[in-house]
């Protein structure tokens, strides 16, 4: 008998961890849930996020972000008097789990959620978008997959973080020219957002008269000697890498193992790790990388402060500010719209949202705006990126957690 | 060409180390424990910890990430698969619950160490070696050198002693082997467990190939996976070829065609090798009465 009880409760917890490989966790971390005073219910927002999975890294800071941003906003009642709550759902970093868990919360929610976090990365967001459009929700993410909100057409209701992936690499391109290189190595993840900067970055090399020569790996690799090595034969003057994670390790490594000491320039988000936790110091050697506006010490920033104090503390790791700043962000979006429109529908929403000019509050860049025509940021430029050095984002704003 | 061969060969012996991994524990319970990525994985984190972070002398950091792989080995048999096996009476959807504990062991490492890359050290030599026109980091030497001792070794271990013939005879048909005496609860309990423990040594071993990546988890898994079935079920041996052939077609996709083709290539190459050799290229041939 006792081992039958025994049995259950073991067959129960079974039971839980394979829910969990359904990869759909659905959590309401309800940062509050109170609808005291004037407030007829919570403001919900449904956070589409990867939790685990290869963009996790993403994932998890943004929530982190929009964790910390509710949690601000509340402690001072809340918008339009309404607490925010946040549900959290995990697409496991796959678009697909992403718009089956949306369509199956906003069908058998109509109406609860004031607004989406549409995914943690380019490719899940542009395979949220036409869900989105279809349920008429207000909705923000950090970006669209390629430029699709830059026509607000396509995205009616849907306002992104950041701007143009061209706007850094104007930047990046200008950093090489200045440098007086006529011909480069490009290397680049097979990931949608880098390959979105790809094709923003080719003509802004051929604009500066850079010739290039680029090489490509899949997200699975862990060894890119081979592409280093051909970048190398081609006799590149300098190479420009689009890695995320890891990848900018297996970059360095793969330079090192060769031999080859050739300026290497990192792009943003290979910035998105501390670049000089992967290797030796010894192998930083003529490596720069682009950092975004909030990793620039030299500018005030009081909403990261309010980020690192009011974001829940359950990781462990840094804040990125770049990335946390954009899920702060989108409920900086929501309560100005809100403030703008005195109305939380997502018409209202959206016809505000194209009014604001948004410089207070804000972490990840100085000032964020869209138009009735682009649904993408156009106060981002060129001028928030700046190419520095590797190795010196410890003096930036990625903060210790633990 | 000599470095694109190297290098697939070093990416194909890390999945050939999660393909043994996976045969340990298939061998004498027929369930493939999808948990053994992420196990692999714990194992870079471990060894992070111990030493890096806790700077325990190398022998001892060993040891330890090897038990740590074990618990969790130990852990995914009794809460993900033994379970079933009370419920139902067979393991039909032990893949699943395997999937649930590989979840689960994922989002601890993120809740404990975070999402961001961790540099795992190598306690070994360090400077690289050139030879036949490629360049050699010495853990990469040591990793390939590990997949050939590995496979040999458990390849010998499993026909020639007692033990490894009882776990066959299991593999075989479970109910005349319980018949035989052979207790086949102990025996699942110690092929996970085991497993658990390979696991976590290959993950002190690859993690300073890999860095310790929490995200990693799911495609050493996947393609540990599509080694055993490249290799044959239930062959070390073809585990061993079946990951190599993965790591160079992959590479060589990669490095002449581009990226987007690795995958491609390794899938069609998986499709007309088992539409050609189901049974894989090292699985034995099945006799049936008809």
């Amino acid at each position: 008998m006792k081992k039958r009880r025994l049995g259950a409760c073991v067959a129960a917890l079974a039971v839980a961890a394979s829910a969990a490989a359904c990869a759909s966790s659905s959590t309401s971390t309800g940062t509050n849930t109170s609808t005291g005073g004037t407030s007829t219910g919570a403001i919900n927002v449904l956070d589409v996020t990867a939790t685990s999975g290869a963009t996790a890294i993403y994932g998890v800071q943004e929530t982190l972000g929009l964790q910390g941003a509710a949690a601000y906003y509340n402690a001072q009642g809340g918008i339009l008097g309404r607490k925010i709550n946040i549900t959290v759902l995990n697409d496991n970093s796959d678009p697909a789990t992403a718009t089956s868990l949306v369509t199956q919360q906003l069908t058998s929610n109509p109406g609860k959620y004031t607004m989406v976090w549409a995914g943690e990365e380019g490719t899940v967001s542009a395979a949220l978008i036409p869900i989105l459009k279809r349920y008429n929700v207000f909705a923000t993410a950090v970006n669209d997959g390629d430029n699709a909100c830059a026509q607000a057409s396509a995205c009616p209701n849907i306002f992104v973080q950041s701007g143009t992936t061209a706007a850094a690499e104007v930047t990046d391109a200008a950093a090489l020219k200045k440098a007086g290189y006529t011909k480069i190595g490009i290397i680049a993840d097979q990931v949608t957002y880098d390959q979105s900067e790809l094709a923003s970055m080719q003509p802004d090399l051929q604009q500066d008269g850079i010739s290039y020569e680029t090489v490509t790996f899949p997200p699975t690799a862990v060894s890119l000697t081979p592409e280093m090595s051909k970048l190398k034969s081609d006799g590149v003057q300098a190479v420009f890498a689009l890695a995320l994670g890891p990848a900018a390790g297996y970059v360095l490594n793969a330079r090192s193992a060769l031999g080859w000491s050739v300026p290497l320039e990192f792009d943003v988000t290979g910035s998105s790790t501390d670049i000089s936790s992967l290797v030796p110091v010894s192998d930083l050697n003529n490596v720069t990388e682009t950092i975004q506006y909030c990793e620039d010490i030299n500018h005030a920033n009081p909403a990261f402060n309010a980020l690192v104090k009011d974001a829940p503390h359950p990781l462990a790791g840094n804040i990125i500010c770049p990335i946390a700043g954009d899920g702060w962000g989108g409920i900086v979006l929501l309560a100005n719209a809100a403030e703008k429109a005195k109305s939380l529908t997502p018409s209202a929403l959206s016809t505000a949202a194209t009014t604001l000019k948004i410089s207070t509050n804000e972490v990840s860049n100085s000032t964020k705006c869209w138009t009735s025509t682009d649904h993408e940021d156009v106060c981002e430029g060129p001028s928030y990126y700046e190419v520095v050095p590797a190795g010196k984002l410890t003096q930036t704003r990625l903060y210790p957690l633990g | 060409m000599a470095i694109t061969i190297w290098t697939g060969l070093v990416l194909g012996s890390i999945y050939a180390l999660v393909a043994t991994g996976f045969t340990i524990a298939m061998i004498p319970t027929g369930v493939f424990n999808f948990a053994q990525g992420a196990i692999t994985v714990g194992g870079t984190f471990v060894s992070y910890q111990f030493l890096v972070s806790s700077k325990v002398p190398t022998g001892w950091a060993l040891v330890l990430t090897a038990l740590a792989g074990a618990v969790l080995g130990l852990l995914c048999e009794v809460l993900a698969v033994r379970p079933l096996r009370w419920a139902r009476g067979n393991l039909d959807n032990a893949l699943v619950t395997t999937v649930g504990a590989s979840t689960a062991i994922v989002g601890f490492i993120g809740v404990r160490w975070g999402y961001l890359p961790l540099q795992v050290p190598f306690p070994g030599p360090t400077r690289n070696l050139t030879f036949l026109g490629t360049v050699a980091d010495p853990v990469e030497i040591f990793t390939v050198a590990a997949a050939v001792v590995s496979a040999l070794a458990l390849e010998g271990l499993f026909r020639y002693t007692r033990r490894g013939q009882a776990s066959l005879a299991v593999a075989e048909d479970r109910d005349p082997a319980m018949l035989r005496g052979i207790n086949v609860s102990r025996l699942s309990l110690v092929a996970f467990t085991a497993a658990g423990a390979f696991g976590g040594l290959v993950g002190f071993l690859i993690g300073p190939i890999t860095y310790a990546n929490a995200s990693y988890g799911a495609t050493v898994a996947l393609y540990g996976f599509v080694a055993v079935a490249f290799g044959g079920e239930g062959s070390f041996i073809g585990g061993l070829l079946g990951g190599w052939v993965v790591g160079i077609v992959a590479t060589f996709a990669t490095t002449y065609l581009g990226a987007n083709y690795s995958d491609l290539a390794v899938l069609v190459l998986l499709l007309v090798t088992l539409a050609l050799r189901p049974r894989g290229l090292g699985g034995a041939a099945r006799a049936r009465s008809v």
